[in-house]
């Protein structure tokens, strides 16, 4: 069970928790479908048997180890070709987040993936609906890896692994404090501070203005991050010059 | 008095020419007053013991809230016929997922608000619904590939 009281306007207020399912966010969009379902809604599981991570990927989580839910927001204020935006803003949420258990180390991966150094902490997989061109719904599924020690694979960490802490973290308390930062971040986009917030997402972006290798078209290229444009392209420099790039089209090689 | 009887009241009033009546009794009374071509009708209740009539409030010159713009629904070349455009860059999906059957085909009966694709841009997924009811006739890109803003992606029969 997760009984929280974020100190927030709507984020958090109301959770709908399902001690196992197979996907937070598959759960989200039946809710938005059959339901009216208040902003800041969160459907939390301890166990998720079939989550999704990029198309077609798993992500796979330790039971009652880390957080794993989905959030509903209604930026309705939002374009759709506006959504990159939105993307910063949770991302910086959940960095701010992490921030205050660790000073150095963290990033956020483009496009959106939570690091420590090289290693994977956690992942967010965003579903909109969409009526014409304005975002109706945005279902955010969040996967931190919290307590969890042991990993299969040697890219992926989590809080207490990096942290070293005796104690496991209370997952309540975490969940609490990370709708406040989600929510903080979600109102500076509300207000339009577009460019306060793209400027800190490229001050925490993983690997940004540092030369590493790229597979690009199954070529291997040496290149530097020089930004991100309004669509969320990646602005990767190579000798081939500057390109832009979309998610499927350049692999960070880590 | 019955919701009938006024509606035979109206009617009546409607073709008399009269701008305006008043009718009260011990247990209603009741205001009909013409504003351009339709009456409007107001009933109040008397504070009497007898039992409540019905209270009627038309207002058949209510303006209906004007529809929403549909920019992703221009009219395609002939007129019954939508154009469903997406709404952003990004990678056009006909299904869920690599294992699901495709959202619609050719010849699919699609209703206002179901999901007909997904644009996938920089990992963010978007669900792509019809705005109007009708059958899909064609289908303009191919699974899997990239689209531009404003590109048409689907034409729907109404």
């Amino acid at each position: 069970m997760y009984k929280i009281q974020p100190k927030t306007l709507f984020t958090g207020k109301n959770v709908k928790y399902l001690s196992t399912c197979h996907s937070t966010n598959d759960i989200a969009v039946e809710m938005i479908q059959s339901e009216a379902v208040s902003e800041g809604t969160v459907v939390i599981t301890d166990n998720q048997t079939a989550g999704r991570g990029q198309r077609g990927n798993t992500w796979l989580a330790s039971e009652k180890q880390n957080l794993t839910f989905s959030l509903i927001w209604k930026p309705t204020f939002l374009k759709a070709s506006q959504q990159f935006q939105l993307n910063i803003a949770i991302s910086l949420g959940v960095f701010d987040f992490l921030r205050t258990y660790i000073d150095e180390g963290l990033a956020v991966k483009w496009s959106n993936d939570l690091y420590f150094r090289n290693q994977k902490m956690g992942g967010i997989l965003i579903e909109n609906t969409l009526q014409g061109y304005t975002i109706e719904y945005s279902i955010i599924g969040i996967g931190l890896n919290i307590n969890q020690v042991e990993f299969p694979l040697p890219t992926a960490t989590s809080l207490r692994k990096v942290t070293g802490n005796p104690q496991q973290y209370d997952l309540s308390d975490c969940l609490s404090k990370l709708m406040e930062h989600l929510e903080h971040n979600y109102l500076l986009l509300k207000e339009g501070y577009y460019d306060t917030l793209k400027a800190r997402y490229l001050t925490h972006l993983f690997r940004y203005q540092e030369w590493h290798e790229y597979r690009i078209e199954s070529q291997i290229y040496t290149g530097q991050i020089l930004g991100i444009d309004e669509h969320g392209r990646l602005a990767l420099e190579t000798s081939e010059g500057l390109n832009y790039y979309g998610f499927k089209e350049v692999e960070f090689i880590i | 008095m019955e919701t009938k009887e006024i509606q035979k009241l109206i009617d009546f009033i409607a073709q008399s020419g009269l701008d305006e009546v008043n009718i009260e009794t011990s247990e209603l009374k009741l205001a009909i007053k013409r504003f351009g071509a339709a009456p409007v009708v107001q009933q109040v209740v008397a504070a009497a013991p007898a039992p409540a009539p019905v209270a009627v409030a038309a207002t058949p010159a209510a303006a209906a809230p004007a529809a929403p713009a549909t920019p992703a629904a221009a009219p395609a070349a002939a007129s019954n016929r939508v154009t469903i455009k997406s709404p952003m860059i990004g990678t056009f999906y006909r299904s869920g997922n690599p294992n699901n059957p495709a959202f619609v085909e050719v010849g699919s009966e699609v209703t206002k608000g179901k999901t007909v694709c997904i644009i996938e841009a920089m990992k963010l997924f978007n669900e792509i619904e019809s705005e109007v009811s009708g059958r899909i006739v064609e289908v303009l890109v191919e699974n899997a590939t990239p689209v531009e803003f404003d590109q048409p992606l689907f034409v729907v029969e109404q």
